[in-house]
Parts: structure tokens; sequence; C-alpha cells
């Protein structure tokens, strides 16, 4: 199950989705707003999304992880629009027969998710500046950065 | 087929396309807005990204900019067709 909302994602609502009596394991992972990155000070982030490209796009992730772990159930969830610190921006969930298909699962999906879904971040600076996260001019090493 | 005739085919082929242009993010925040119709004789969505990248100054070179057309990513390359929407997906930064 794939999703984008612009409300808090409801973590346990989304974790009764992956309970199976096959599994043994349910791995879930948060990617949470953090106050601080690159060395500057961060006060929230806001994210853009093109919906019918990121669905399709997230549906091609799930078949690919069909096809290369052995897993029961998945989900992703990712928010859109301002989102302040600690709150969660992407949810991963995966349930498996076994942790070990389950923690390479949730690995891959949200590797994924950020090379691939088109969603975009913000980050809004305490100097009340703001930046597109990786679209700077110039390719850095530290261009993979992240909320989490 | 004399050179003159393949020129003048060749003029006959470039023909004015109407293609409707999606910008993201940054794209969005340089052009202004979200989308818009384009007329363009660029023959690929690649020439089409060069013209709009000079127009409207972006910043982002084609090389960091990946490309869309309806729910599926294409190759910068490909032709581009008429009355086409065209999604133009800057670095992207989920998670």
């Amino acid at each position: 199950m794939f999703d984008l909302t612009d409300r808090p994602i409801e973590i346990e609502k989304l974790k009764e989705l992956l309970r199976d009596d096959r599994a043994g394991a349910l791995i879930t992972f948060e990617g949470v707003v953090r106050n601080h990155n690159q060395g500057k000070s961060v006060e929230a982030l806001s994210y853009e999304a093109y919906e019918p490209l990121a669905r399709a796009e997230a549906q091609r992730i799930f078949a690919e992880v069909a096809e290369r772990f052995q897993i029961l159930k998945c989900v992703l969830v990712h928010r859109v629009g301002l989102l302040q610190i600690s709150e969660a921006a992407v949810f991963v969930g995966v349930a498996a027969a076994h942790r070990d298909q389950a923690y390479l699962a949730s690995r891959y999906i949200i590797d994924e998710t950020k090379h691939r879904l088109p969603i975009w971040k913000k980050e809004h600076y305490s100097d009340s500046s703001t930046a597109w996260v990786n679209c700077q001019h110039e390719v850095t090493h530290d261009s993979v950065q992240c909320a989490n | 087929m004399t050179t003159h005739d393949q020129r003048n085919q060749k003029n006959q082929i470039k023909t004015i396309k109407t293609v409707q242009v999606r910008y993201f993010a940054v794209l969005k925040e340089e052009r202004g807005l979200g989308e818009e119709s384009v007329q363009t004789e660029a023959e690929t969505i690649l020439a089409l990204y060069e013209e709009l990248k000079t127009k409207y100054n972006f910043v982002l070179p084609a090389s960091r900019v990946r490309v869309a057309v309806k729910d599926e990513f294409v190759d910068f390359d490909s032709p581009l067709e008429d009355q086409s929407e065209i999604i133009l997906v800057p670095p992207v930064a989920g998670g």
C-alpha cells in the first residue's frame, strides 16, 4: 500500500495493516524531521510531490520488492506539506515470515523511495532562509542529504 | 533525391508543437508557475528543456533533471510529441 498525505502519518493504523498470522517479523521505519542539516539549524521542512508519477513509481518499487524478497506485506506512506521538527516524513513497514527478508526489503524500499519518487524537500532554516535539498547548482558529495 | 529536395523535406517536417509542461520545486520557483502550455519547434524533450533553461535562466543543467511523460520516466532524448504533457523532475529528495 502506498499513500501520500498532508496530515500526520497514522503509524499505529499502518502497523495494523501489516498484521499477518504468517509473519514472524514486522519491521517499521520512520524518517523524522531533525533540527539540523549540514551544519545549519533547521526549523521545518516542506515537501512537494507529483502524485500520479509518485503512485506509479511506488507500485514499480513494490513489484521489484515482491520479486527480490520473500515478504508478506509492505506499506509506504510519505507526508507532503509543511512539517515541524520530530514529525514523521515517511513511514515504511514490512511484514515477512523471517526478519532477514523484512530488513532487506525495508532498506530497499526506503532507498529507492529517496532516489526515485518525485518528492522534493525544502529546508527552512532558523535564519529565515530556505533551500531545496539536492537542487543546488553544484553537485557536491553531500548531495544525498536526508531528513533521517 | 537532391540535396535541395532533402532540405525542403526537412523544413516541412519542422512543425510547431504545443505541449503542456509541468514544473516542480526549484524549477517551479524559477519559472514562477507550476504548469504552462508551450509552443516549440524542439524535436526532443532535451531540446525543449534547453530552450526553457535559456529562456528562464534555470540553474539546473539537463544532466541533473529527469523527465516523465504521464506516469513514467522517459529518456531525455525521446522525441517531443505534439500535445504531450512533459513533467520536469528536478533532483528528488524524499524521506
